[in-house]
């Protein structure tokens, strides 16, 4: 790549929709998360209310609102990247700098994740052949399931939350073809919710 | 339900170490004899998102110990599906519900095949023949009526959409899925409501 492309306009992609998922095809590079802070500041401008991330679990919800409060106590979740998401050079610093941003621009944060023993665990009780036959959830699905409802919660609440979601890509779309992804599973549950 | 919106950042890597994937991917050694198949299995499915730098040496042994679909995995990672869509023609010929749901979802998605929905209804009704009534193929036939309802809806036959939705519906598939996904987080010790 030795062009950059400057031609991206997330106000116009996103157009009315409630729902936008940025789905970085990989965890590893510190640009995706550059470039998810300079979609942040277009789609704040045109209502989106809601910042929620794969990379923190539920269970520090608690401390991101703290800070979102506050502005102290950055240094947990930095340190939880730090800790969980060293996927290369750069790369905690730059997920910091995007819970950074979403706050700064006025963003609510929401931590979505499972915590690993948590994942560890749902593993634990469904091996590959039980969930390819659906009998069970892997910690993949149980994650995107578990997401998907939290998401669409918010967007029920109030017809003005519209949310923003970073990702890995394979969750956002069908990973495996046993594994739906959230684009299917938010629409799903909007039908359940709405009683169609 | 709006728009639902997927944008995939897909940034070509200039720099690409090796991933240092934490917790997020356990270090077993592949070489120990007391690996379990299954353990194989589950590192071939992380490492596409946790270590793809280790993805074609778990894939390739979870394949060798009898994993067809870990092929799948490795044609995600490589964009090549041309070997895992051979495997998944041998079992779909041979009958087995496996091969006939992978192949039925190639066509569906377009992944690695061109995209023909009509071949991908004619195997998950295929499928969907062969398998009534089978008790312990219950939620994959539910779910395989979800498919079909979501390409009836794209190909605009809102009749045949209604049919295969009333059938997921009578069924109770979203309740199933509810209930699986709620007692696998209680047995787990994991909350099950939203922190939000």
């Amino acid at each position: 790549m030795n062009k950059i492309n400057t031609d991206v306009n997330y106000r116009t992609m996103a157009g009315n929709a409630r729902l936008v998922m940025l789905g970085e095809s990989s965890h590893n590079p510190a640009i995706y998360k550059f470039e998810a802070i300079k979609a942040l500041k277009e789609l704040k401008k045109v209502g989106f209310t809601y910042f929620a991330m794969e990379m923190l679990p539920r269970s520090m919800q608690d401390k991101v609102e703290f800070y979102q409060r506050t502005g102290s106590g950055f240094n947990f979740i930095q340190q939880y990247f730090d800790e969980y998401w060293a996927r290369g050079y750069l790369v905690p610093q730059a997920y910091g700098e995007l819970v950074k941003a979403a706050r700064e621009v006025g963003l609510k944060i929401i931590a979505l994740d499972l915590t690993l023993e948590e994942m560890d665990a749902i593993d634990a009780s469904c091996g590959f052949d039980y969930a390819e036959a659906k009998k069970c959830f892997d910690s993949h699905t149980v994650r995107n399931l578990v997401w998907a409802q939290n998401i669409n919660a918010i967007l029920n609440q109030l017809n003005q939350n519209r949310v923003v979601v970073y990702m890995h890509r394979w969750h956002a779309v069908r990973a495996a073809g046993y594994q739906e992804g959230l684009d299917t599973l938010v629409k799903v549950g909007a039908y359940q919710q709405s009683g169609l | 339900m709006n728009q639902i919106i997927v944008i995939t950042l897909c940034f070509s890597v200039v720099l690409c170490p090796r991933s240092f994937a934490g917790t997020f991917f356990p270090k077993h050694d592949i070489n120990d004899p007391n690996l379990s198949n299954d353990t194989v299995m589950l590192q071939c499915k992380k490492s596409l998102m946790y270590a793809p730098s280790q993805l074609e040496m778990w894939c390739e042994r979870a394949y060798e110990v009898g994993y067809w679909q870990a092929l799948e995995v490795i044609a995600l990672h490589t964009g090549d599906g041309s070997h895992y869509v051979a495997e998944a023609q041998k079992h779909a010929e041979n009958g087995e519900p496996d091969g006939i749901l992978a192949l039925a979802f190639a066509y569906e998605s377009g992944r690695f095949v061109p995209q023909n929905l009509h071949k991908s209804i004619t195997l998950y009704n295929q499928y969907l023949n062969d398998n009534k009534g089978i008790e312990e193929e219950k939620m994959r036939v539910a779910a395989t009526h979800e498919d079909l309802y979501l390409i009836y809806t794209e190909l605009g036959n809102f009749e045949k959409a209604a049919e295969h939705k009333r059938f997921f519906d009578e069924n109770n598939y979203i309740e199933n899925k509810d209930a699986i996904l709620k007692k696998q987080m209680n047995e787990a010790g994991i909350p099950v409501d939203s922190e939000q």
